[in-house]
């Protein structure tokens, strides 16, 4: 195996984006996770700041660095840049970005008819926000289809406060072509039905003959294709006459794993090698240095040796950190130390609040070197990025994906810069 | 007698116990009406371990039990096949347990009519692979997995089918009483609008499990309980195919039972706590994997789903029977006890029916019947071990793989499966819905599985919501029932309730996941506290 | 849960235990994107599991499993670590020894046999193969389908070349572990591309390499992918029987099929359960010879005296090297040919997935998950392409016939611009022939 000059190690949103960013800037790069996570799962929108009372994202940014610990208060400097890599990356695909971080932070219907703050969609999302301006919002639901609850949907956006909201709020489920008759009906199922253009065709003609006459906003499920995206939701506006967005709901998310084939694509395009599938199960230590790692394999074990590894594991959703009986916390890859809150009890009783163990991970130093409680690097060559870091609630923050470039990106950053030097 | 009794017998409570005894009055011809303060069998008898006793457990530690045990084991399979898992048990000696107990056992059993039969340890590591090699003996009982809300649904159904009706979401909240002291009217509050009613009787069973303390003392009569709380862990899959047993004394973790998908590994015994406030300690926790671990080693590396605890309806046995005092709540006679509080402390036409085991429910239905009826002046027989349940829809017995054998005969495919985990499909919730239409999704689970699985409800509970609220809509859904929003927080918060205790390693990481679903993507931590109305659905 | 974790506990897929229902698995299964029949990887996975029972082969409730192809995609993307085509690879082996297996998946999982009857008769047997009526009839009688992608026997199989040619099958006096290499020829290269277990040794030798091949079997993976475990450890057995010796004394076994490899590196002890110190042994001791022609390079040991090859050639890395968790070694191996670019077909599966692809009732199914990539193979010949490449011969085969361009091993290539570079130098080497 040729060294490379980084090792990342995951492919959530952070490892993808650092790999991505490290690859475009020349460096050899290679990434190793275990398996796919959190953008398989999530809506698939760039959450970068919105705790409570935040007006804009950089309000929220303002906001998150002004709390000790929060990663936001070392990296507060570096979103905009960050966010504005990430979307060059991803201008011209089917998965540009739309929104900044000046936008007012504007409430969006969810599938379930809670609204959720938001500010950067993609494209196929980008309709969902701004101002309602006398217009009506149509959910248009697919029949058959489990994970889509237009009418309880409508219901709860009709009975929340939404201020400056749609003038109207409808419901109303489109029928489509042999979804009655099969056995298996998921949002990845139903994306490649609308990949095959002729089902597309019969498809939106039938969920245009359920449109009633209005000037609606449209939401439906986040399944309008996997390939051929961009062009479905354009054909989906034109057919339905009406801006179409799209509604993630339960996992998997197609707009996520979009967002994941197209930074995969990014990342080999410039050169970069990426294996998923196996977890690092070894790691070779010079001192405080990292020599190699190896990952899992059907015998010996595959080594990586780097000059860096960037460590984008994830918390304890992706399995970078996890917690044994007795609230013993590990880290997986370098036996990091874990930082959790003191409060005796890790978990509110409300499921639909924060619990106070969601601000564990690890932390990290300006470089984002990993660090022990006296604040001395534990390994000079690793970095931590992405939701393995300490200090934030990112489902309460909304800024889960904002750290998680940003941390990529200084990294990725640093590094290239170090190797240009080199 | 006051005149204008609306019923003969009230029974209260709306577990095991109180739905046989509502099913053995009417089934004498007694007119009865049952009230149960939560949904049926969501008291102890929802919350035990699942094992139809052979009665083997108490051969030596209570030998009254263990022959009502086995006597009941037969007639409940007799009576009620679709609710019983014919599994079968071991009792199995590991080096920890006590030579002479082992050799004792057999001679035990056999008086006990207990049959058993030792098994050479091969054929036991044949049939459970997974069972510690250390383990020294086995001997077969006649253990089975028993399951509770489908026999309590079976038993009130057999009850409504002999004129009785039943209650849920209604509490006794005080008794009226003749000048004599004797029970002449029950109070009731429906738990969920507040309403109250009275209904006026001849007489009044409290079979309100550990509970019963309290009801005797709302009518003014004198009954201690000493409710024994058993925590137990359930594991994500099955670990045996048999009930496995330790041979020993009754202790912690010493029984494993395997149940639907998973098994339950159980109980410790910690006597007094209050019922209503069950929970499940870490020392608890640690005791029952330590123990496990003895069964089945490594089984503390397994995922563990959820941990709940019961509160055993165990009486003061002083008290009841001024019998020796016993320190340790095991030690207390499992064995079920009739109350007469008219004629030990003058509230005349009520009876407690206190201990047992789910095993014992229809002995114990009988008993406290045959005083209740002679008091009545009716003399007919008792004919529950003899008529069969109405059958529960769609097996007998019920074995592991049903609900997937039933999927895939149908092509297979989870187009329609709204609980993944458990192979729950729209169909099923309709029909549960159909069958009550005032159900929560809690409800909903105890006679569905609904959110029982690994995931603990995070991919059914907004699609069965959504469910619950299109039927309210078009108003099929009960007044009384939750709405959508309300069934979904209160089911989350359930859910959360038995995995906070063991949430570690993949529960945990399930824990985030879920975590991330709701209140990320689909935002519930804004969803309003009601759903609206239906004008917004065209 | 890793790999080994899983295989070394006595829990029988213990792995699905740490299903988080998350649907990864559905997102990328080749086989669900194609057919609304299959249920996909979580539903057939960790989900029916809970349904079937401790015991292994014990009440299998369910059918559908069997439509999963063991591509393995869905276990890689699994965050969690479930083994899953693993575990539906137990569950179908469970439920052949419920209910039994056809005499077709009897017949095409035993190579061993189909190459003893098919050599002598090679030509005959060749022209039954492209014989439209007797592959029509093979299909209605055998259910093999009549366009399932079969290679014509080879006249004379590679044992049969190798025992004239006096090569060596056992260790000569003196033999240096580190210089001398076990060659597991495979099913496919002994009965059907004997050139390429030529090219192989071709290759070894030139890079100071001694090559023996001692007795063996057919690996038994045809048999453990269609649930025939009894029949698959018989196989094993006698191959580690054969094998262990070498492994245990420090020599590399290496293989040209990365199904044969990977059989031999995970399948005997994750489905097998032949957990013994010989599987862990022969396990610890095979290669794929891309992987150990990395190796050499990286100790700087490999004759990188490559002539140009100027063409740009599309590769498909098969499901069993990624499942081998080597990287894409043929990659790095092509990039040290001048002029040739390697282009990875960035798509998941090519159907065949073994056998799978020539069941009747599969057939349709494997080319549809394959077709995206036959369509990008076609185009690359258009673009000028002679060839395609991948290291699976099952999948060589499938590329070849549903796409028309021919599909040869990455090795092949390897040997050709050494070949070439001999020719240029005008010191042509002996060509094994
Ligand atoms: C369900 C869900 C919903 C969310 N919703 C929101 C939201 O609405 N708003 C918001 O701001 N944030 C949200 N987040 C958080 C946000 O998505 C993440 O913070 C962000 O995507 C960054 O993820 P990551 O790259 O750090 O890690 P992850 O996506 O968790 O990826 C971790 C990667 O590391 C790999 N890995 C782990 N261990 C090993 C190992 N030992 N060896 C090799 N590889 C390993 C994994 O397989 C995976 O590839 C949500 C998260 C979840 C789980
Ligand atoms: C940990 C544990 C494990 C066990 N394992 C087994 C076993 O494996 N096998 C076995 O046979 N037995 C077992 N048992 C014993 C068995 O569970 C109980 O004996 C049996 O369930 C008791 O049933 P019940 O109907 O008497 O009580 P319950 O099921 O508790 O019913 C009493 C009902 O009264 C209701 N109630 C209370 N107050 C009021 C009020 N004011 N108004 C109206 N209703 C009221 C409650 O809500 C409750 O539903 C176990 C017990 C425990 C605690």
């Amino acid at each position: 195996m040729p060294r490379a000059d980084v090792v990342v190690i995951g492919a959530g949103l952070s490892g993808l984006a650092c790999a991505a960013e490290l690859a475009g800037s020349g460096a050899s790069v290679f990434l190793a996770a275990k398996g796919m996570a959190s953008t398989h799962w999530t809506h698939g929108g760039l959450d970068v700041a919105a705790p409570d009372g935040a007006s804009t994202s950089r309000d929220g940014i303002a906001r998150l660095a002004g709390s000790a610990g929060h990663p936001y208060a070392r990296m507060s400097d570096h979103v905009a840049d960050a966010v504005a890599a990430h979307r060059a990356r991803l201008d011209g695909t089917a998965v540009a970005m739309v929104g900044d971080l000046d936008m007012p932070l504007a409430p969006i219907p969810t599938a379930l008819g809670a609204l959720r703050p938001a500010a950067i969609l993609p494209m196929g999302q980008g309709a969902a926000v701004g101002p309602w301006e006398g217009q009506g919002l149509l959910l248009l639901g697919i029949g058959h289809f489990r994970d889509s609850w237009v009418d309880y949907a409508a219901r709860n956006l009709t009975a929340g406060a939404w201020p400056g909201g749609p003038a109207e709020i409808r419901a109303v489920t489109a029928d489509l072509p042999g979804l009655d008759a099969r056995n298996n009906l998921n949002a990845r199922t139903l994306a490649v039905l609308f990949d095959d253009p002729a089902w597309r065709a019969r498809a939106l003609a039938a969920m245009a003959a359920v449109v009633p006459p209005g000037a609606w906003r449209i939401g439906v499920p986040a399944v309008l294709g996997l390939e051929a995206h961009a062009e479905i939701h354009a054909h989906a506006q034109e057919v339905l006459g009406g801006a179409v967005f799209e509604m993630p709901s339960l996992p998997p998310s197609v707009p996520g794993v979009r967002l994941f084939d197209e930074l995969r694509r990014r990342i080999t395009a410039a050169g970069g090698r990426i294996q998923v599938g196996f977890d690092v199960v070894e790691v070779e230590r010079d001192g405080r240095r990292v020599r190699a790692i190896h990952t899992e394999a059907a015998s010996r074990t595959l080594r990586l040796a780097a000059d860096t590894f960037v460590l984008a594991t994830g918390g304890i959703a992706g399995e970078g950190i996890r917690a044994h009986r007795g609230r013993r916390l590990e880290e997986r890859v370098f036996g990091l130390p874990v930082t959790a809150p003191n409060d005796s009890e890790w978990f509110s009783d409300d499921p639909m609040q924060p619990h106070p163990i969601e601000s564990l991970g690890i932390d990290v130093d300006d470089h984002l070197r990993p660090i022990d409680p006296t604040g001395q690097p534990v390994l000079e060559n690793v970095r931590v990025i992405g939701s393995s870091l300490a200090g934030m609630r990112y489902l309460e923050q909304r800024c889960g994906d904002g750290v998680a470039i940003t941390s990529a990106h200084v990294v990725a950053r640093s590094l290239a810069a170090r190797s240009a030097a080199a | 007698m006051p005149a204008g009794a609306e019923v003969d017998v009230v029974v209260i409570g709306g577990g095991a116990t109180g739905a046989g005894v509502l099913r053995d009055l009417a089934m004498r011809g007694l007119s009865a009406t049952l009230v149960e303060r939560g949904d049926f069998a969501s008291g102890t008898s929802g919350r035990y371990h699942g094992l139809l006793h052979s009665g083997a457990r108490y051969v030596e530690s209570d030998p009254i039990s263990a022959r009502h045990c086995i006597e009941e084991n037969a007639v409940l399979r007799r009576i009620a096949p679709g609710t019983i898992e014919p599994t079968g048990g071991y009792f199995v000696a590991t080096p920890d347990d006590p030579d002479d107990y082992l050799d004792r056992f057999p001679a035990a059993c056999a008086k006990a009519g207990i049959e058993t039969e030792p098994v050479p340890l091969d054929e036991l590591f044949r049939a459970e692979p997974l069972l510690s090699r250390e383990i020294r003996a086995a001997y077969r009982v006649p253990d089975a997995a028993l399951e509770p809300w489908e026999l309590v649904d079976g038993t009130l159904n057999s009850a409504r089918e002999h004129g009785a009706t039943a209650h849920r979401y209604r509490a006794v909240i005080g008794f009226e009483r003749d000048a004599d002291g004797s029970v002449a009217a029950v109070m009731t509050r429906d738990t969920r609008t507040g309403e109250e009613e009275t209904i006026a009787c001849r007489a009044v069973v409290s079979a309100a499990g550990a509970w019963a303390g309290q009801i005797a003392e709302l009518a003014g009569a004198r009954l201690t309980m000493s409710p024994g709380k058993g925590s137990m862990l359930i594991f994500n899959r099955r670990f045996s195919t048999a009930v496995i047993n330790r041979l020993a004394p009754p202790g912690d973790g010493d029984i494993l039972v395997p149940v639907h998908t998973v098994c339950i590994l159980g109980t410790t015994d910690i006597t007094g706590e209050d019922p209503d406030d069950a929970v499940v300690t870490e020392e608890e926790i640690s005791a029952l994997l330590a123990d496990g671990e003895r069964l089945v080693p490594g089984i503390s590396g397994a995922r563990v789903l959820r941990a709940y605890a019961g509160s055993r309806p165990l009486y003061d046995a002083d008290e009841v029977s001024g019998a020796a005092s016993h320190d340790e709540s095991r030690e207390i006679s499992r064995a079920h006890h009739v109350i007469d509080h008219g004629a030990r402390d003058g509230v005349g036409g009520l009876w407690s029916i206190v201990g047992g085991k789910l095993t014992t429910y229809r002995l114990m239905a009988r008993d406290v019947t045959d005083a209740v009826a002679a008091a009545l002046g009716n003399d007919a027989p008792c004919r529950t071990a003899d008529e069969p349940l109405p059958e529960p829809a769609g097996h007998s017995p019920y074995w592991l793989g049903d609900r997937l054998a039933a999927i895939e005969a149908e092509g297979g495919g989870d187009a329609d499966l709204v609980c993944e985990c458990e192979l729950v499909t729209r169909q099923r919730l309709a029909d549960a819905l159909d069958r009550r239409a005032d159900s929560s999704l809690d409800d909903l689970r105890r006679t569905t599985r609904l959110g029982m699985g690994p995931c603990q409800g995070a991919f059914c509970m907004p699609r069965a919501a959504a469910m619950l609220d299109a039927r309210r809509a078009d108003g099929r859904l009960h007044p009384a029932a939750p709405d959508a929003n309300v069934a979904l927080r209160s089911f989350a918060a359930e859910r959360l309730r038995g995995t906070r205790p063991i949430a570690w390693g993949d529960q945990l990481t399930e824990l985030f996941l879920t975590a991330g679903i709701f209140r990320g993507t689909l935002g519930t931590d804004a969803l309003p506290e009601h759903t609206g109305g239906d004008d917004a659905a065209s | 849960m890793t790999f080994h974790d899983a295989a070394a506990r006595d829990f029988p897929a213990f792995s699905t235990d740490a299903c988080i229902k998350c649907n990864v698995c559905n997102t990328v299964c080749p086989v669900s994107r194609v057919t609304d029949e299959f249920p996909g990887p979580k539903y057939v996975g960790p989900q029916a599991q809970r349904f079937r029972g401790p015991g292994e082969g014990s009440d299998a409730p369910d059918h559908s499993v069997d439509l999963c192809s063991g591509c393995g995609i869905c276990t890689r993307a699994c965050p969690a670590g479930v083994l899953i085509a693993e575990t539906n690879n137990r569950a179908r082996a469970g439920i052949v020894e419920e209910r039994g297996s056809s005499l077709r998946n009897r017949l095409i999982s035993d190579t061993d046999l189909l190459i003893r009857l098919g050599t002598p008769v090679a030509p005959l047997a060749n022209i039954g193969l492209k014989n439209r009526l007797a592959r029509w009839f093979g299909e209605k009688t055998l259910g093999v389908h009549r366009r399932g992608p079969l290679a014509p026997f080879s006249r004379r199989t590679f044992r049969a070349w190798w025992k004239r040619e006096k090569r060596p099958t056992a260790l000569e006096a003196g033999s240096d572990p580190s210089r001398t290499v076990v060659y597991f020829h495979g099913c496919a290269v002994n009965g059907f591309e004997p050139d390429l277990g030529r090219d192989a040794v071709e290759i070894l030798e030139r890079n100071g390499l001694t090559v023996i091949v001692p007795p063996q079997e057919c690996c038994g993976l045809p048999f453990i992918s269609n649930g025939l475990y009894p029949r698959a450890r018989e196989k094993a057995r006698r191959n580690l029987e054969s094998l262990a010796q070498y492994a245990r004394a420090g020599y590399r076994i290496v293989g040209t099929s990365t199904s044969c490899t990977h059989a031999l590196k995970a399948e005997y002890r994750e489905m097998l359960d032949l957990a013994d110190d010989d599987a862990t042994a022969v396990a610890d001791a095979t290669w794929d010879i891309c992987e150990l022609l990395v190796d050499l390079h990286d100790r700087g040991e490999l004759d990188t005296g490559f002539a140009p090859i100027a063409e740009s050639i599309p590769y498909h890395p098969p499901c069993q090297l990624k499942s081998h968790g080597i990287g894409l070694p043929a990659m790095d191996l092509f990039a040290l040919v001048p002029g040739l670019r390697a282009v990875d077909s960035d798509h998941d599966c090519c159907g065949a997935a073994g056998t799978y692809g020539l069941k009747a009732e599969r057939w349709q199914i494997a080319q549809d998950v394959g077709a995206p990539l036959f369509a990008k193979v076609r185009a690359a010949k258009a673009a000028g392409a002679s060839r395609a490449a991948c290291d699976s011969e099952t999948c060589r085969w499938q590329i070849e016939q549903s796409s028309g361009v021919p599909t040869v091993h990455p090795v092949s290539i390897l040997a050709e611009s050494y070949r070439r570079a001999d020719e240029a130098a005008s010191e042509p080497r002996r060509r094994l022939v």
